[in-house]
């Protein structure tokens, strides 16, 4: 509020911001004012507006402020749901086109049977990043059949060290020093064995050099589903080629994959059963025919 | 319990005038909504003097008070079905004056110069012109223009926040509670600028003052 100068002698800083008061515009300065304003009104009525005025956006979002709490989880849960339910994973889609391209089926397997993997890479002195991507791609094609046989080789990304697998458990290339092995479980079979002599010697030190280091081939198991005593199982040699980001997913996605995997392969089974034996049946009824002989009034039968 | 009295409940300027004005403001907002366009020109006609005196007490320049005050009412207009009379409608076109008016000297803080309105005398504004005129004998026209320039000198060199509380408080007239709602802070918040921007105006205008 405006005060008044007790002293009507002293002059304070109230006193000077009244001069402030006292600028005030002509009234010519009103009459264009009043014009200027007119014509920026009638502008902003004929503009278009943006269609979220038009739609009351702010609006409808003040409404709905009261439930954004509960909405907001839903459509968290909602989107979750969608997530969950629509991925589909790559080896299933690999599964499925090596399935489709006649892949050959051995008639026996052993449940212990060992699919040896080679990677070989560009034989360029320098070993360079772009040649490992190259040898990357090359090795995408293994990387469909382990993905169909259940069993994968990665060759993770180079922020890791280089380790082999063989076997049961994983074996160390000799020339990574900071390679630790990492354990696999005994139950699975690991199909995957990377040879050291695969890979040049490297000429350049420096980047070039920290390939060897951070190059990891770490066999991830997937239980294969050998049907011993059917004599059908599906063995391929595989080989997969993952980047180190996909590690960790496929490893949590494994029983998933698995599982889905497994139908698909029933259904193969099932399929390979009854042809072998309906082969069966006809080769027992062909035999049963030859050692069934009549002879006058009796009936033999030669074992 | 009608509108004009729900009004008045909500707005939190206790003033008897200022209620009686808010009353009236909001029966011709709700005019404005049903569509009578017509009826925004008392509003305009009501406060465009004070929405320009603010506005330039805040700029220093008359040609961007002028057009600043043209986009604050267009922009109350555009926006009038908004208008849900939970402050007066006095105090909803002061804060589209006064961000407007924050956005524009932001924008530009680099290019400012200083176009000044012609000083109407009244009686105190005369006694106290000739009050300093009679101290340091000087001619009372060049006088005038030199106190003119450094006191807007001196407002453009306080913050945009002192300067906004010390033209709604000592050039507007407003009470501390209406400029705290208008600038969406505390009474004390509000009382703590003004006491620094006035030590502030007091340094800088030292020469004029006993």
């Amino acid at each position: 509020m405006i005060t008044e100068n007790p002293d009507p002698k002293k002059v304070t800083i109230e006193d000077i911001l009244r001069l402030k008061r006292a600028e005030r515009p002509s009234p010519e300065f009103w009459g264009r004012f009043e014009r200027d304003l007119r014509a920026k009104q009638l502008a902003a009525i004929v503009e278009k507006r943006p269609w979220w005025v038009a739609m009351r956006v702010p609006q409808i979002a003040r409404r709905l402020s009261r439930f954004q709490v509960p909405l907001g989880a839903a459509a968290v849960l909602a989107l979750s749901f969608a997530v969950v339910r629509e991925y589909r994973p790559l080896a299933i889609s690999t599964f499925g086109d090596i399935a489709q391209s006649g892949q050959p089926v051995k008639s026996s397997v052993d449940s212990t049977e060992t699919t040896v993997a080679s990677v070989t890479l560009p034989s360029d002195n320098a070993v360079t990043e772009r040649s490992v991507s190259a040898a990357a791609t090359s090795l995408d094609t293994n990387a469909r059949v382990a993905h169909a046989a259940g069993t994968s080789l990665r060759v993770t990304s180079l922020d890791e060290p280089v380790s082999v697998g063989s076997g049961g458990l994983m074996a160390m290339i000799p020339w990574a020093p900071q390679a630790v092995p990492i354990p696999v479980e005994q139950d699975s079979v690991v199909l995957g064995e990377l040879s050291s002599a695969h890979f040049l010697p490297v000429a350049d030190s420096g980047r070039e050099h920290d390939f060897q280091g951070r190059v990891e081939i770490e066999p991830v198991v997937m239980p294969v589903r050998a049907a011993v005593g059917e004599n059908v199982a599906i063995a391929h040699p595989a080989v997969a080629v993952v980047s180190s980001r996909e590690v960790r997913r496929n490893r949590i996605l494994s029983n998933l994959r698995v599982a889905d995997a497994s139908e698909i392969e029933r259904s193969r089974v099932v399929q390979v059963r009854d042809v072998l034996a309906s082969a069966l049946d006809d080769d027992r009824l062909y035999d049963s025919v030859r050692r069934l002989g009549m002879g006058g009034d009796r009936l033999t039968l030669k074992f | 319990m009608n509108a004009a009295s729900k009004v008045l409940s909500k707005t939190l300027v206790a003033s008897p005038a200022r209620q009686q004005e808010a009353g009236s403001d909001w029966l011709v907002v709700q005019c404005v909504q049903a569509g009578d366009v017509a009826a925004f020109d008392q509003l305009i006609l009501k406060y465009r003097e004070r929405v320009y005196a603010m506005i330039y007490n805040m700029t220093s320049n008359r040609e961007d008070a002028a057009d600043l005050t043209q986009d604050a009412f267009i922009k109350a207009f555009q926006s009038i079905n908004r208008f849900q009379g939970q402050s007066s409608f006095f105090t909803w076109l002061y804060r589209i004056a006064i961000n407007s008016t924050l956005t524009h000297i932001r924008k530009n803080k680099l290019r400012s110069f200083f176009s000044f309105d012609k000083v109407h005398e009244d009686a105190a504004v005369s006694s106290l012109i000739n009050q300093l005129t009679d101290k340091q004998n000087v001619q009372r026209d060049v006088f005038v223009s030199e106190l003119q320039e450094r006191l807007n000198e001196a407002m453009q060199k306080l913050s945009i926040p002192h300067r906004t509380v010390v033209t709604l408080f000592e050039i507007d007239g407003l009470s501390h509670e209406e400029i705290a709602e208008i600038m969406d802070c505390s009474i004390g918040t509000v009382r703590s600028r003004l006491h620094y921007a006035k030590q502030l105006l007091q340094s800088e205008l030292k020469s004029y003052i006993n």
